[in-house]
């Protein structure tokens, strides 16, 4: 079909739309969602919308968790202090009342929450080599609990596989990673 | 009670669906509903969907030319403006599109039929439909597919006109 069309046409061309991404984690499709605790490291550091956690053990009535070293639970829809949360309500709520959204099950998502560079090169201290994504790549959460397409193990063994690519990071969609998710 | 099996998908049990841009070989060929398909690079910022060579990405929903679909505003909707919708998670379909023939026997005739066993693990064949055959394993022993997309929960036959009944896992 050719684009635009032409004049006079009443047709439309969907592959024009520009899709907003103004937060860390954009859903097109939304799996089950729940509300957790995040642990005390997690409150800390902060995180990103996007970032994988896992279940950790606690004394809370609430389940909690925290950064995923490999292994999952799910991922966290909102970020901490995402820009797009400033001057409004729900500036650091997620901070000071320790609480976070977590998501699991299949969703359609785009992130700017995902692995860059390789774990090598990462923790080598050399040069940083970029990560390749192509879709259908399997992929599992880093021992930091981001997104990539590399096996980087957990303390329990083998990764567990999280998700699949379904757009790689370009300039046109400001370079976040699209994502079956499967959790 | 009769289940009205009138589209090339019928749903009992749905879960996630999203719209996507099919390629051109999609919109060339056309495809029933049920098909597999898989994510392929798109140059726009849209998802973009192809046929499956075994590797999963969903089945979508609705095929491009159905009958069902004839004399309607949506008849060839979605071959004119490139798009479909995609399936995804557990889902209960019934459908026609499976493997009727083995894979060796539509390479060399005569077509033997699959035989569909409930509780069978479901894969998608290399050309998008589901089959209870590992294919890339038959063409090449070295290589298996592991995307294993569902399971058989009522085998094909008079009674449900022939109708694959599925329960998905993707």
């Amino acid at each position: 079909m050719p684009f635009p069309p032409p004049q006079g046409s009443f047709q439309i061309d969907f592959r024009g739309f520009d899709l907003i991404r103004g937060r860390d984690c954009v859903i097109f499709g939304k799996g089950e969602v729940y509300a957790v605790e995040v642990d005390v490291t997690m409150l800390a550091g902060g995180w990103a919308g996007g970032t994988g956690v896992q279940w950790v053990d606690s004394t809370s009535e609430l389940p909690v968790v925290s950064y995923s070293n490999g292994l999952y639970g799910g991922f966290l829809i909102f970020g901490s202090d995402e820009s797009a949360d400033q001057y409004v309500s729900s500036t650091l709520n997620q901070i000071t009342y320790s609480t976070g959204v977590f998501a699991a099950g299949n969703s359609i998502i785009s992130t700017s929450t995902y692995e860059k560079y390789t774990y090598a090169s990462r923790i080598g201290g050399g040069i940083l080599v970029p990560l390749v994504y192509m879709p259908g790549n399997p992929l599992y959460f880093s021992k930091r609990g981001l997104w990539t397409k590399e096996q980087e193990g957990t303390p329990l063994g083998p990764n567990f596989f999280t998700g699949f690519v379904i757009q790689i990071p370009q300039k046109f969609n400001q370079y976040f990673l699209g994502i079956q998710t499967s959790l | 009670m009769e289940v009205p099996r009138t589209r090339d998908v019928v749903v009992f049990v749905s879960d996630l669906t999203v719209p996507v841009m099919v390629d051109d070989a999609m919109v060339q060929a056309g495809w029933v509903g049920g098909t597999g398909v898989r994510w392929t690079q798109s140059p726009d910022d849209n998802f973009l969907a192809t046929f499956s060579d075994g590797t999963y990405g969903g089945f979508l929903l609705e095929g491009s030319d159905e009958v069902t679909d004839q004399y309607t505003s949506y008849t060839e909707n979605q071959r004119r403006y490139c798009f479909a919708v995609a399936c995804t998670g557990t889902w209960i379909i019934s459908t026609i599109a499976y493997e009727k023939y083995t894979l060796q026997s539509r390479l060399v005739p005569p077509l033997v039929f699959n035989a569909y066993i409930v509780g069978q693990r479901l894969r998608f064949s290399n050309r998008g439909l589901f089959t209870p055959q590992n294919e890339w394993h038959i063409i090449d022993p070295t290589k298996s597919n592991d995307f294993l997309i569902g399971s058989i929960i009522q085998a094909p036959g008079p009674e449900n006109n022939y109708y694959l009944t599925v329960q998905t896992a993707i």
